[in-house]
């Protein structure tokens, strides 16, 4: 729990040189990641991850099996301790009081547990509670709150083992959110779900993500859908391959070499008809960002590129997305504050 | 003599109180962490422990030292290395008991025979003596009760969170390890004290039974433990009755009161459907 | 070291601890006291003597009457065990194959001596059943399937069979006039074993025997003086002999004849309503085993505990000190005379 890798953000004296310009979306840094190695026994997982997550961030995070991202989650919530690199939290984020989780099981397997929903949800609370614990009027209003907003509330009473998976799945995420973290971290939450109920999920996410500014990181392991929930992706292959915006992704050459050409039009999302996904791309801007990669796996060059080729296709995607439909730039963030920090 | 005349006799005897006192002491003990033990499917260690248990106090007997002493120290310690096992040497929890059970009767055995002299006292243990119960057992059961019930109702709430999703728990930043030392050591008094009053056979059972008796008609955890406790104690005070009545053995008409009591509950649970 | 490592250290020290253990306890310095132990001894380098291995104190003790220092006895159950739960090691039995007599007090006693007499063939040892020329009275109490109970001693999982204590009354010895026949059965043996000492074992034998016959009168005359026939005993059953030949009752909460089996609360419960009635307050409690029952009838009725010795086994200090069954006998007389109110 005291993980001495912690930093309070708003202690250190040294926030690191590249930070982002001021700019009207000046977002306070929930979570930051320095050259973060884990290893799992001795089979180094994760190798010099660094990244940034701003408030309001709702991040996807991506790779294939074994490219550390449940590592790096587990690390993040302070399970694992990383051998090298550090974390540094914002200070409300710092003690996990403010962070939901929510893990990759549906329920803890059993189903004779007994355990009402509402017993279950109010475990929530626990972790901001000091000794001796108790759980108040006030508490299990703010239990009955969050089922209601998450409309479970007639669930309230039965067992939990005695819900769908897609109930289930929304009472552990009442749990998570229960305490109103500023911080939501998600484990693969949908893999068990049908996709009606997977659709309504993200919904809630969504809602939560752009009305309630929670900052999100969702682990997937389908990177073929996530880009159309998530704002910004974290794609991890033993170390940081691409992070930022699903734009930048679209854009960057060193994912066309990385991916192939058909793999990185499908996975950044940038034409679906449908037009409510069509918020969770970014604006475009003229001048791109420069998007620099350390250690991009396929090549092992770090290539760094001019713009003049991509603005034709800028353009074009441009009024694409004008057509369908852009969000407002409130929920935007600005190509400025999407720079990759560096280490 | 009708059974209500036979329990207004029976209740004039201080040793019938006395029973019905500690007994019902040791099962509210018992079944209140009979719940955390079972879902964590701990539910051999009732058994495992008591084996222990009953192995110390052949060494006690042999080193002329009070059974309790040397029981509570040693017990705990075997919990925490059951706890061990299962997490450091590939084996779940049942395994990690199931060694240190058999490996504890073969020590009771061993120095049973080394030490050449007390079996009947020893045996007394197998069974437990519930109705021989001393002042000091007494008091000594009130204060185990006491200790265990308290604890409880402090840590509920994270003993719930440990037991139902120990990897949440500790992601949310709970000393997961602390709660499940702490009901090792729970446990462990419980058997220890246990088996001097009902036995190493039936202490196991004191734990597990009410259990999963309450599991079959309760949805919330707080009320399984509470449904539990009711019929641990229901099932004590009327073994003793009934033993009494009917001339039987104390230790075995409870077993049996609370194997009559999981039928009906599995009843009512089929019924309910 | 990895806890794999670690926790297979552990349990290897404990093996060891326990072996070790087990050493020291086999080389038990009791072996190398004066007094006779459960460690068949050696056949030593003077003796032509007869050994004989006694299973039971009394007869050990008989045989220690009749021929004194001219064989060696050894008594099988070590001191201060409990006679009913005993099961020889192969040590002991490796003795008895060797001895020149093996005197067991019968088969209701002894279950297991009629075992390993199967295995006693074609060897020299005479077998002597001492419980023969006795009547044997059949169980006047419930027999409740306590064998249960007493095969758990060992190993919980053995079922073995049962024993046929729930039938017979083993506890031959404590009348004195089956004293005399066990010991006009030994008189015999240790003649067949050892001819030359006839006279010796003859004139020892009748002296022993005056001594039992004088025992015998004493008793009698006690019970003749005393105000009441009952015996409140908290212990297992163990003077149906001799409450039959003196024509008293025992009331006694235990069903079988070893001290295992739990009493019922309703046996408890009479016990302590037979108390309360009697005349007077003395419970009596056996040798050797922790007195709880007796304990407990005396914390609900006020009443005296004393103890009453079965002869089964001595104490270790008992052994010492050269205790004999006529002492205990005598020890128990006089306890008697508190408990039955007599008069001169």
């Amino acid at each position: 729990m005291n993980n001495p890798d912690r930093v309070n953000l708003n202690e250190a004296q040294s926030i690191s040189a590249e930070q982002p310009p001021k700019s009207e979306y000046l977002k306070s840094i929930i979570l930051k990641a320095d050259n973060i190695t884990l290893k799992y026994g001795r089979h180094e997982v994760l190798t010099d991850a660094s990244f940034t997550v701003e408030a309001g961030d709702y991040i996807g995070i991506v790779g294939p099996n074994g490219s550390g991202k449940t590592s790096l989650m587990k690390a993040m919530l302070g399970l694992i301790t990383p051998t090298g690199g550090r974390f540094s939290y914002a200070g409300e984020v710092r003690d996990n009081r403010f962070i939901g989780y929510l893990p990759q099981k549906v329920i803890s397997g059993d189903p004779l547990f007994p355990a009402k929903v509402r017993e279950v949800v109010a475990m929530g609370l626990l972790s901001s509670k000091r000794f001796p614990k108790h759980l108040s009027q006030e508490d299990y209003k703010k239990v009955d709150g969050i089922l209601s907003r998450l409309k479970i509330g007639n669930l309230a009473e039965k067992k939990i083992g005695n819900l769908s998976g897609g109930q289930q799945q929304r009472v552990l995420l009442a749990r998570a959110l229960v305490s109103s973290p500023r911080l939501l971290i998600l484990d693969e939450p949908t893999s068990a779900l049908d996709p009606k109920v997977r659709e309504n999920f993200y919904g809630i996410l969504k809602e939560l993500n752009e009305q309630d500014g929670v900052t999100i990181l969702l682990v997937s392991h389908d990177i073929g859908s996530i880009g159309q929930y998530t704002k910004k992706m974290l794609y991890l292959d033993r170390t940081v391959v691409f992070f930022g915006t699903y734009g930048d992704f679209c854009h960057s050459q060193d994912m066309t070499h990385y991916f192939g050409p058909l793999s990185q039009h499908k996975f950044c999302w940038q034409h679906d008809d449908l037009p409510e996904t069509a918020t969770a791309k970014p604006t475009f801007h003229f001048h791109a960002p420069h998007i620099h990669v350390d250690h991009v796996h396929a090549h092992g060059q770090s290539i760094d590129h001019s713009h003049e080729s991509d603005e034709g296709f800028l353009e074009e995607s441009n009024d694409e997305l004008q057509r369908v439909g852009a969000k407002e730039p409130s929920a935007r963030k600005t190509e400025s504050s999407d720079k990759e920090a560096r280490p | 003599m009708t059974f209500i005349e036979s329990i207004q006799q029976a209740v004039q005897y201080d040793f019938i109180l006395k029973a019905l006192l500690v007994g019902s002491l040791i099962a509210i003990s018992a079944s209140v962490l009979g719940l955390f033990l079972v879902l964590k499917k701990y539910s051999m260690i009732g058994d495992g422990l008591a084996h222990v248990s009953f192995a110390t106090v052949a060494i006690a007997l042999w080193l002329s030292a009070s059974p309790l002493v040397v029981s509570i120290p040693i017990v705990i310690l075997a919990s925490f290395f059951i706890l061990k096992l299962s997490e450091k040497a590939s084996m779940h929890g049942d395994a990690a008991i199931s060694l240190v059970s058999s490996f504890s009767i073969a020590m009771a055995v061993l120095i049973a025979s080394v030490a050449k002299g007390f079996n009947v006292d020893l045996m007394s243990y197998l069974f437990g003596s519930i109705l021989v119960i001393s002042n000091f057992d007494v008091a000594i059961s009130a204060a185990l009760s006491l200790v265990v019930i308290v604890t409880v109702m402090f840590f509920y709430h994270d003993l719930f969170a440990v037991t139902f999703d120990e990897e949440y728990a500790q992601a949310v930043g709970m000393n997961t390890k602390f709660y499940n030392y702490l009901l090792a050591v729970l446990t462990s008094i419980t058997i220890a004290l246990g088996i001097r009053i009902v036995g190493t056979m039936l202490i196991s059972s004191l734990i597990v039974f009410p259990t999963v008796t309450a599991l079959q008609v309760s949805k919330g955890f707080r009320m399984t433990i509470l449904i539990a406790t009711v019929i641990s104690v229901v099932c004590v005070v009327l073994g003793v009755f009934i033993s009494f009545a009917y001339n039987l053995p104390t230790g075995a008409v409870i077993v049996l009161m609370n194997a009559i009591a999981f039928a009906l509950a599995f009843l009512i649970k089929a019924l309910r459907r | 070291m990895s806890y794999l490592i670690k926790s297979r250290l552990a349990l290897g020290i404990i093996l060891f601890t326990a072996l070790i253990f087990t050493a020291c306890g086999t080389a038990n310095p009791e072996a190398s006291s004066e007094v006779p132990t459960s460690e068949t001894p050696e056949v030593s380098e003077t003796a032509e003597k007869p050994q004989l291995v006694a299973t039971l104190f009394p007869q050990y003790d008989f045989v220690r009457e009749i021929a004194g220092d001219l064989v060696e006895v050894s008594l099988l159950l070590p001191p201060g065990v409990e006679s009913h739960s005993y099961e020889p090691t192969p040590k002991d039995i490796a003795g008895i194959t060797e001895a020149d007599a093996f005197l067991y007090t019968g088969e209701v006693m002894e279950p297991w001596a009629t075992k390993i007499i199967g295995n006693l063939d074609g060897k020299s040892v005479k077998i002597v059943d001492l419980s023969q020329g006795i009547t044997l009275l059949a169980s006047t109490h419930n027999e409740e399937g306590h064998e249960g109970e007493e095969d758990a001693h060992e190993d919980e999982e053995e079922g073995e069979a049962a024993h046929e204590e729930g039938a017979y009354d083993p506890h031959i010895w404590l009348d004195p006039n089956n004293a005399k026949i066990m010991v006009s059965t030994l008189l015999e043996t240790l003649i067949e074993i050892e001819p030359e000492n006839e006279a010796v074992f003859r004139e020892n034998a009748e002296a022993y025997l005056e001594e039992l016959t004088a025992l015998d009168l004493a008793f009698k005359d006690l019970f003749a003086k005393s105000e009441t026939q009952t015996i409140y005993y908290g212990g297992h059953f163990v003077f149906g002999y001799f409450a039959k030949a003196y024509g008293l009752t025992t009331v006694s909460p235990y069903d079988g004849f070893s001290p295992d089996a739990e009493p019922t609360p309703k046996r408890i419960a009479d016990l302590i309503d037979a108390m309360d009635q009697a005349k007077f307050k003395v419970i009596y409690y056996e040798e050797l085993v922790d007195p709880k029952i007796a304990r407990l009838v005396s914390q609900e009725t006020g009443a005296e505990m004393v103890l009453l010795h079965g002869a089964h086994n001595l104490s270790k200090e008992e052994l010492e000190s050269g205790t004999r069954y006529l002492e205990l006998m005598l020890q128990n007389l006089e306890k008697l005379k508190l408990g039955m109110g007599y008069r001169e």
